[in-house]
């Protein structure tokens, strides 16, 4: 062994260090071929096996106790909390889809204003333009109107001229006629009505 | 002076020794500094650092975006989301500044966003692959693309957030989806020889899923860690602190260590039924590549993926071998599609010190022209 081989006689401790590595590094080769084994494989399952029957007795009592006390003290036990967990997840999960439904929303508002702005602006302009020819009909309109109410004033005064002897005839016909008042009874038609009222 | 044969064979310099000696303890006594403020938690790791803010939530899912760094003329129109595994947590694209693919990609000009799942509570144990990847990720990305004002987006998906990612664009093709980078992807478990030793570990006869899952509702982290850790024992409980020992006099060092044992140690829970899914559907009956997994209601057929595709692969991946990843490029149907084979492992190749000049620049190569 000489110094080209990493021993060098004048440092102790690194070739103590060098020493400690090689034996390290020979270990660690055998381990890793003695984890690659099936017996290996067969003691990790063995081991887990040992600790999971020596453990589950200790855990059930654990989680009996635990269930007993919890109930004593009116509160709720793990099930309880791990379904009410599980319930909060599936709102959460609910109100995500909503967020995002509303995120989309509000991002189409943001992106779609300009376009729908844009889009009104041109409409007004549009309905600006047909505002003007509209204005005309409407002038014509209301001259038509004004001469349609004029036309029904003459007829309506013609109606009333055609109508006005025959009104004042009717009125004549229609005054209450004065009616003179019946002579009184003689006292022969007196005792006649009163026998023709016995019957 | 005159030396023997053996001493020319040992040149034993005493001055040498004592200087080496006296280096040895001055590194010790700055070691031993670091070593208590590492030990009693005053010095600690600052990871996830790039400024970002949470902009959705559901559940224990969290959708973040990065605040843009660069320049807006050199910013890309379609954005990037990253989508992290079920294991430990996502802030690994973001572990520490300098050492960060968020960091690195935000100064690129990408718009980056980020999904992270949480930690899965007791509440959580039915979530499947199926909502992963068909209810939470869909909903992330309508998120993204109101909140980015982009239709188009591409997407990263890492371990089994790039198996949740080929599932969702499989399964969605004409949600604008763009460009799909899947990164150490577990696929294809047809070759059971050669893909580590998880497919013997949970092979039926040893491995109880049904009574490891009713005791415990979600597959816990702390045993997802042993697992990952028992793959390189001696590596990973040994030599990794032997390495922080030796290293403890550099402070950089420190940092980087400190970050990615953070990081390791951050384990969350695998839920129950996906994590059933994860053994029975991929290890043990291989059904994606077999394109019988149904998903609500439908096969996922990797074949609808029309996506432009970058497949990355570690090539000492021992997480996920190549051969699970690897084989996906001949079921998809983009026109546009590409594999890089980077040396490294299933961390290392993004996350480590190399990543900002070996892997980053190749995805930012990929993606700017695709990106515009």
């Amino acid at each position: 062994m000489g110094q080209k081989d990493g021993f060098d006689p004048n440092d102790p401790i690194g070739n103590l260090r060098k020493a400690r590595d090689a034996t390290l590094d020979a270990w660690a080769k055998a381990m890793i071929d003695l984890v690659n084994t099936e017996t290996f494989a067969r003691w990790v399952g063995a081991t887990l096996d040992s600790y999971l029957i020596a453990s589950a007795p200790l855990q059930q009592l654990i989680n009996t106790s635990m269930k007993t006390s919890l109930a004593r003290l009116n509160l709720p036990s793990r099930e309880e909390l791990t379904t009410l967990a599980r319930r909060v997840t599936n709102i959460e999960m609910r109100l995500d889809d909503i967020e995002i439904k509303l995120d989309q929303l509000a991002h189409a508002l943001r992106t779609q204003t300009p376009v729908i702005v844009e889009m009104l602006t041109e409409q007004l302009e549009q309905n600006k333009q047909e505002g003007t020819e509209l204005n005309g009909m409407e002038q014509r309109l209301a001259a038509l109107d004004h001469k349609a109410d004029q036309m029904l004033q003459l007829i309506e005064r013609l109606q009333q001229a055609a109508l006005e002897p025959v009104d004042a005839s009717q009125k004549r016909r229609k005054a209450p006629r004065q009616v003179p008042p019946p002579d009184p009874a003689t006292p022969e038609e007196v005792k006649e009505d009163h026998a023709i009222e016995g019957f | 002076m005159t030396t023997s044969p053996e001493t020319t064979l040992f040149p034993v310099d005493p001055a040498t020794v004592a200087k080496n000696l006296y280096a040895e303890v001055e590194r010790l006594g700055k070691a031993y500094e670091m070593g208590v403020k590492v030990a009693t938690g005053k010095q600690k790791a600052k990871v996830a650092q790039t400024p970002k803010e949470a902009i959705w939530t559901l559940n224990k899912t969290t959708l973040y975006h990065y605040y843009p760094q660069a320049p807006a003329e050199k910013r890309k129109r379609v954005p990037l989301l990253l989508v992290f595994a079920l294991i430990n947590k996502p802030y690994i694209f973001d572990l520490r500044p300098g050492n960060s693919f968020v960091e690195y990609m935000v100064q690129q000009g990408y718009s980056v966003y980020l999904v992270d799942w949480g930690a899965p509570g007791p509440e959580d144990a039915h979530l499947t692959f199926d909502d992963y990847a068909l209810e939470y990720l869909p909903r992330a990305v309508r998120r993204m693309q109101m909140h980015s004002g982009q239709h188009d987006f591409s997407m990263l998906g890492w371990c089994i957030g790039a198996t949740l990612s080929a599932i969702y664009a499989a399964m969605r093709p004409n949600d604008g989806l763009r460009n799909l980078i899947l990164l150490t992807a577990p696929i294809d478990f047809s070759n059971k020889g050669a893909i580590g030793p998880f497919p013997k570990w949970l092979k039926e006869e040893y491995f109880n899923l049904d009574a490891i899952l009713e005791q415990t509702g979600n597959y816990p982290g702390e045993m997802i860690d042993a697992g990952s850790k028992l793959l390189k024992p001696v590596e990973n409980l040994v030599g990794n602190y032997l390495r922080l020992l030796d290293n403890l006099d550099d402070p950089k060092i420190v940092e980087s260590w400190q970050a990615m044992n953070t990081w390791v140690s951050d384990g969350v829970p695998f839920a129950g039924a996906a994590y059933r899914q994860l053994v029975v559907d991929l290890y043990r009956e291989n059904r994606l590549m077999k394109g019988t997994w149904i998903m609500r209601g439908r096969p996922v057929n990797l074949g609808d993926i029309k996506a432009s595709l970058l497949n990355i692969i570690a090539r000492q991946d021992h997480i996920v071998p190549p051969c699970q990843s690897e084989t996906i490029l001949d079921r998809v149907s983009s026109t546009d599609k590409h594999q890089i084979i980077m040396p490294g492992g299933h961390i290392g190749i993004m996350a480590g010190s190399g990543a900002r000049r070996g892997l980053w620049p190749q995805i930012d190569a990929w993606l700017a022209d695709r990106s515009i």
